[in-house]
């Protein structure tokens, strides 16, 4: 039963890999806490080896248990656990000449996630009425981004606000201690109030170089994009929703809009009325 | 905008790296701090090169043919030909994959800090592919030549990928100057759908001064070979400035792909494979 202090709040995420590859292959992981109200997406380096396992330590050590401290050292306490988790995982013994040199070399993934304040469960699955009173606590490393949509807008962009700034390797997160010692100065994190109407997108780079380049450019195409989101949210069937976003992102790959790249996104919607 | 093809393993779009080395007799003389035969660092640095490219494209399930790659030398019987070692001697253009597989692995020395200051050897196994060699003169027209030929087939078959890279690492001294420059536009002339076939040049000098990486002209060059170096270099595309820029003072528009006494290895970083990461210092 719903009171009017209550916002009626939608989660939906949605993963696929490269063109003519299995989503096992994709390396991009999504981390999801539906009963404590956290999530986020991790992309993993194509440029390093057993880049999915760590994107995917990475994004459930976030949704299980946000870093509580992230100065230098409050992050490597944080990330160790899972670092040494990933360096058992790999089966040394196995690994011939050139493998075993760039396993030594760790695994890399940015990182964008977003947890409820307070935590909050999701009281119907993916969706429920929740109090409006709600903040969300943003973390972001480099190109992985946390978008809110305002007013049919992109009000706020987190970390990259440019689809300019998408080039380049970014700086990312290692599985090796000793790769990270420059990563509290690229965590970057900020308390935001949601509002009614307001839309969360939590995305890996490729998707959100896309929605940032759409928005900068063509309000027309932008209020598509806007609308193919909003139709993701709002089908019911989940598989039928799995397959609209699989066909629009395969679309924008063929007529190159899109990056041929792994995508992993999280959409979190606060609205007033439900389903 | 050109120079932005997706190298990719699922589309079949690969890139294709060929290097051509210099293996006349000049290349034994002495460089660098160590006085090493020039012939040797080149060796070295070649090898190092091609360590990078398997490295690059090794992921857990093994690697991934991201490029096709070849080596050409210059020099011994005063004509050029594929210089590959071993089980890949008759080979020409190969992938990635090949080339793993067909690594000589040896054992060499290198010297490490102990922890107190001293020097100590530790074994340290590396890669190899290729073998130094100076002698007789200087054909570089005709490497420029064979590589032409060998990425006339490679494009065909490719139209659409990222255009072949193409480093030609030398002394600078060629046989013919006239005819090398003139091979050389031939070859920067060849394309794919994006964009023109890029050579780019890393000379090594035995002429002491600080290495210099991406010119804007000639003026600012030791002498009169770095500067035909220079001239036979392909503009730095838009997309390779911006990574060079990224961690360094900016590099202007008219930047060639021009090395002087300066590490090749960033050269290939350039080319984008996907999700990549800043170098972890």
């Amino acid at each position: 039963m719903k009171d009017n202090n209550e916002v009626y709040l939608q989660a939906r995420k949605f993963r696929i890999a490269k063109c003519n590859t299995p989503i096992q292959a994709c390396e991009d992981a999504i981390g999801w806490n539906l009963k404590q109200g956290r999530f986020a997406v991790c992309d993993g380096a194509t440029t390093s080896s057993y880049s999915a396992e760590w994107a995917s330590l990475l994004a459930d050590l976030f949704v299980e248990c946000p870093p509580p401290d992230i100065s230098p050292a409050g992050l490597q306490a944080w990330l160790d656990p899972i670092q040494k988790k990933w360096a058992q995982a790999i089966p040394w013994d196995k690994l011939d000449y050139f493998s075993k040199r760039k396993a030594r070399t760790g695994a890399y993934a940015t990182l964008a996630g977003m947890c409820l304040d307070p935590p909050t469960e999701f009281p119907n699955g993916r969706s429920g009425w929740v109090s409006e009173k709600i903040k969300t606590q943003i973390s972001v490393v480099e190109d992985s981004c946390i978008f809110l949509l305002r007013n049919g807008a992109i009000a706020r962009s987190w970390a990259y606000t440019q689809s300019s700034q998408f080039q380049g390797p970014p700086y990312a997160i290692g599985s090796l201690a000793e790769k990270n010692c420059q990563l509290a100065t690229y965590w970057k994190t900020e308390q935001v109030h949601a509002q009614h109407g307001d839309l969360f997108i939590i995305a890996t780079d490729a998707i959100a170089k896309f929605l940032l380049s759409r928005f900068e450019q063509d309000a027309q195409r932008w209020q598509q994009a806007r609308e193919w989101l909003n139709d993701l949210l709002f089908i019911p069937d989940e598989k039928e929703a799995e397959n609209r976003f699989d066909d629009f992102v395969n679309q924008r790959r063929s007529s190159q809009e899109l990056r041929d790249d792994d995508v992993a996104i999280i959409l979190l919607s606060f609205e007033k009325q439900g389903l | 905008m050109p120079y932005t093809a997706e190298v990719s393993v699922s589309h079949n779009t690969p890139a294709c790296l060929l290097f051509l080395v210099d293996q006349s007799g000049s290349m034994q003389d002495p460089w660098g701090k160590n006085g090493k035969p020039k012939s040797e660092a080149v060796a070295i640095a070649i090898n190092k090169l091609l360590d990078t490219v398997v490295l690059r494209c090794t992921k857990n399930e093994g690697v991934r043919d991201y490029f096709d790659v070849g080596v050409i030398g210059y020099g011994p019987g005063q004509t050029a030909k594929f210089a590959w070692l071993g089980k890949l001697c008759n080979s020409k253009l190969v992938s990635v994959s090949k080339l793993r597989d067909s690594a000589e692995i040896f054992t060499t020395k290198k010297k490490i800090d102990a922890g107190d200051g001293t020097l100590i050897e530790i074994p340290v196994e590396m890669p190899k592919w290729f073998d130094p060699v100076a002698e007789a003169t200087t054909p570089m027209h005709q490497a420029f030549k064979l590589a032409a030929e060998t990425l006339k087939d490679w494009i065909a078959q490719h139209p659409n990928s990222f255009p072949p890279v193409v480093f030609n690492i030398t002394d600078g001294m060629p046989d013919d100057s006239a005819q090398a420059e003139s091979e050389a536009g031939l070859l920067r002339n060849m394309a794919t759908s994006d964009g023109n076939v890029l050579l780019f040049n890393v000379h090594i000098s035995e002429k002491s001064g600080q290495e210099i990486a991406f010119p804007e002209n000639e003026n600012s060059l030791p002498d009169k070979f770095a500067q035909m170096l220079f001239r036979m270099s392909s503009n730095l595309p838009t997309p390779f400035r911006a990574l060079a820029s990224k961690d360094g003072p900016p590099i202007g528009e008219n930047a060639r792909g021009f090395l002087f006494n300066a590490d090749a290895v960033k050269l290939i970083e350039f080319i984008d494979i996907g999700t990549r990461v800043q170098e972890i210092r």
